[in-house]
């Protein structure tokens, strides 16, 4: 179960893009709904089976406190019952400080920034109230947030107005030591056939960029090749990894109100999109028409051989480009066109040469477990100040060493 | 007025690059990973839980965007996971009594006699999943605190790891814990030289793909025999009860582990003289069964 909670409409910022409505200094969730959301998750999610907290807002960080209750709750229900509770908070950083990283790191809490990259574009989006860029105030918090936790994920929004420093950005990011990066085009802005030419430029020069990086060795996360390098090695099974409105995924508003993903909750008044609320449930008449709605064919896509890679699939992308989520936008059928042939050049070029980090990143089943590890052992070392060659070194040593100390003879 | 249209592709070249049921173990197995991750420092991170290891298991995202980055395409929900226990034979024949309650009968490719943490077996474990040590343990968990910051320094600051327990134990510890805590490691190292008695507990690796059970037919330390190991379905016995693992997670595309835990405490056998004992290992026996039991019903929701 996936329960995004929107702990608050307010929001520090007003970038242009933000779908998530309009920002209500006072429309919180308080702790009474979001004490039942979860309890509601935990009551109708099977014994055992993990549920995902993802925290949102607006600004989720504003309501600081919520999502502390929220975690304790959690790990109250965890030690009750066993039951596994993860948790995500998507933020603008903004608000983001050294205790609270302390209370993520402590309670294994994934941080997602939003960043969209270099001053110049991010600042073209992500102003404040009065209109002002926040780039200079978020940039030394964005290293602060490396520096604390080394998993944590960027989310830059590329528009057509920041598209042009797209590559840049991203490989001030890697410069950072970020590793996570997830782009998040703005279909719904107003792309035209020259600023998808640049767009078209700027992905080329990832891909470049993702190649130099895999030949040296250097793991990272950047979804735009990485998921479609996968849609098509995993085929089928990624199919069902995708999402289906409503079903183990659901948003809830700071009213209580439920919602079948993010992007439906807006300003929390649209009664069409609402599948519930915290108190009664689910309405699974409603949500059953909406999942038939999504995954009738559509008749646009028809004969395409993309279909299994594409994204036509997801209702909140639908929802926000065309108002409805069984259509699909032309502006999304022209990105995934372009974006796939270079995807798929990126993974042609490193298997050409047996690039044994795009094998092990791409087939083997153990490489989340042994990158984890290693990012892990690398942040703990960084730390330190302690050089990883030294560290490999105490290693080869550990056998001999610790058997003559557990037996008194060192 | 947008300058696009939706425009089907009606064909399209297929990637270079194999789909991932075409892409052999034994092909990754000729390009090894190498990582700064060894054995014992993986095992001491995973008993620390750090990083979302030990008692949260791998999956530390919390959406389907987190799990593709962790998971690099792929959801893990849990991790393997070594369970220590001086009674392995008692493990395995509940192991197998579960799985056959449950309508499974497990083959004997899916059972593997391993010998303690012989390398080479290790490098396998780790090949489907780094092992955890049973971090439900008190002793062993702090153990390998302790171990860690003997031999790489002080232990500071690891993220998400349980470091003030770790630190206020670290100040805390009396003589008597502390020599407590030696004889772990030093059992565990015997353990890993492979000079420790037969009595002393043992260690195996669970895992769907290859699940390495070590059995008392051959001892737990000696090397494995032609013998067919205990878990082996008799002659005649249907085919259709027999659920291969290692197909059903290649078609369902999980790695899952998730039987942790079952640890009891080396040295300290089972006796008529030591009640405490006898109470400790049956209460690590139920722990074990209802792991087992959550991995089967995970197996069975994913359709297995």
């Amino acid at each position: 179960m996936h329960l995004t909670l929107h702990l608050t409409h307010a929001c520090n910022l007003r970038c242009t893009y933000c779908y998530t409505g309009e920002k209500f200094p006072r429309g919180h969730m308080s702790e009474k709904v979001a004490i039942r959301a979860i309890d509601w998750s935990h009551e109708t999610t099977p014994p055992g089976e993990e549920i995902d907290i993802v925290f949102f807002g607006g600004e989720p960080l504003v309501r600081r406190d919520t999502l502390e209750r929220c975690v304790e709750h959690s790990q109250r229900l965890r030690a009750e019952t066993r039951r596994p509770f993860f948790f995500k908070v998507i933020t603008n950083g903004l608000l983001v400080d050294e205790a609270f990283l302390e209370f993520a790191n402590r309670h294994e809490i994934l941080i997602s920034v939003s960043c969209d990259g270099v001053r110049e574009a991010h600042d073209a989006s992500r102003c404040d109230a009065l209109g002002r860029g926040t780039w200079d105030r978020l940039e030394p918090r964005l290293r602060l947030i490396r520096r604390e936790n080394p998993y944590a994920q960027v989310t830059l929004v590329v528009t057509p107005k920041s598209v042009r420093w797209l590559a840049e950005s991203v490989e001030w990011l890697f410069g950072l030591r970020f590793r996570y990066l997830h782009l998040q085009v703005q279909h719904e802005a107003e792309w035209d056939r020259r600023s998808f030419r640049e767009l078209r430029r700027q992905y080329r020069r990832l891909a470049e960029l993702y190649v130099a990086r895999m030949r040296r060795g250097e793991k990272f996360f950047l979804n735009c090749f990485d998921s479609k390098i996968h849609s098509y090695i995993q085929g089928e099974t990624l199919a069902h990894q995708r999402c289906s409105v409503g079903r183990g995924q659901v948003s809830v508003a700071p009213s209580g109100r439920m919602y079948p993903c993010v992007s439906f909750v807006g300003a929390d008044d649209r009664e069409e999109h609402r599948v519930g609320d915290v108190w009664s449930g689910l309405d699974e008449e409603k949500l059953a028409g909406l999942a038939c709605r999504m995954q009738r064919p559509k008749p646009s896509c028809e004969g395409c051989a993309l279909t299994d890679r594409c994204s036509h699939w997801c209702a909140c992308l639908n929802m926000r480009t065309t108002g409805r989520i069984d259509r699909v936008s032309p502006v999304v059928c022209e990105h995934e066109r372009m974006l796939m042939p270079i995807a798929d050049w990126v993974g042609n070029t490193l298997w050409k040469e047996r690039n044994r980090l795009f094998l092990h990143k791409f087939y083997n089943r153990a490489y989340p477990v042994l990158s984890h590890l290693e990012e892990t052992l690398e942040h703990w070392a960084e730390q330190r100040g302690i050089s990883l060659d030294a560290v490999d070194e105490a290693i080869a040593n550990l056998p001999d060493e610790s058997v003559a100390f557990a037996t008194g003879k060192e | 007025m947008s300058d696009f249209t939706i425009q089907p592709v009606p064909r399209m070249h297929a990637p270079r690059f194999p789909l991932r049921d075409a892409f052999t173990e034994s092909d990754l197995n000729s390009q090894p990973y190498r990582t700064h991750v060894s054995r014992p420092l993986a095992m001491a991170l995973a008993a620390l839980g750090v990083g979302g290891l030990g008692a949260q298991g791998l999956n530390l995202g919390s959406n389907q965007d987190t799990s593709f980055q962790l998971a690099g395409g792929m959801a893990i929900p849990v991790g393997p996971t070594i369970v220590e226990t001086i009674d392995p034979a008692a493990a395995q024949a509940l192991i197998a009594r579960v799985f056959a309650e449950h309508g499974y009968a497990l083959r004997q490719r899916d059972v593997e006699v391993a010998e303690g943490l012989e390398a080479e077996r290790w490098d396998r474990a780790r090949h489907v999943g780094v092992a955890m040590l049973g971090a439900e343990d008190f002793s062993t968990e702090l153990a390998w605190a302790y171990y860690l910051q003997r031999t790489l320094g002080e232990f500071e600051h690891v993220p998400n790891d349980p470091r003030d327990r770790i630190a206020n134990w670290l100040q805390s510890v009396s003589e008597k814990e502390r020599m407590e805590v030696e004889t772990v490691i030093h059992r565990t190292e015997r353990h890993r030289s492979g000079t420790a008695p037969e009595d002393e507990g043992h260690l195996m690796v669970l895992d769907p793909r290859h699940l390495v059970v070590p059995t008392t037919s051959t001892g737990p330390f000696n090397p494995p025999t032609s013998d067919p190991p205990r878990l082996a379905p008799q002659p005649g016995e249907s085919s259709q009860m027999t659920v291969s693992l290692e197909s059903a997670t290649s078609t369902f595309s999980i790695s899952p582990v998730l039987i942790t835990g079952g640890y009891m405490p080396s040295g300290m056998a089972a006796t008529p003289g030591n009640p405490s004992t006898i109470e400790q290992r049956a209460e690590a026996l139920q722990r074990l069964e209802r792991q087992v039991v959550e991995y089967i019903e995970y197996l069975q929701r994913q359709g297995i």
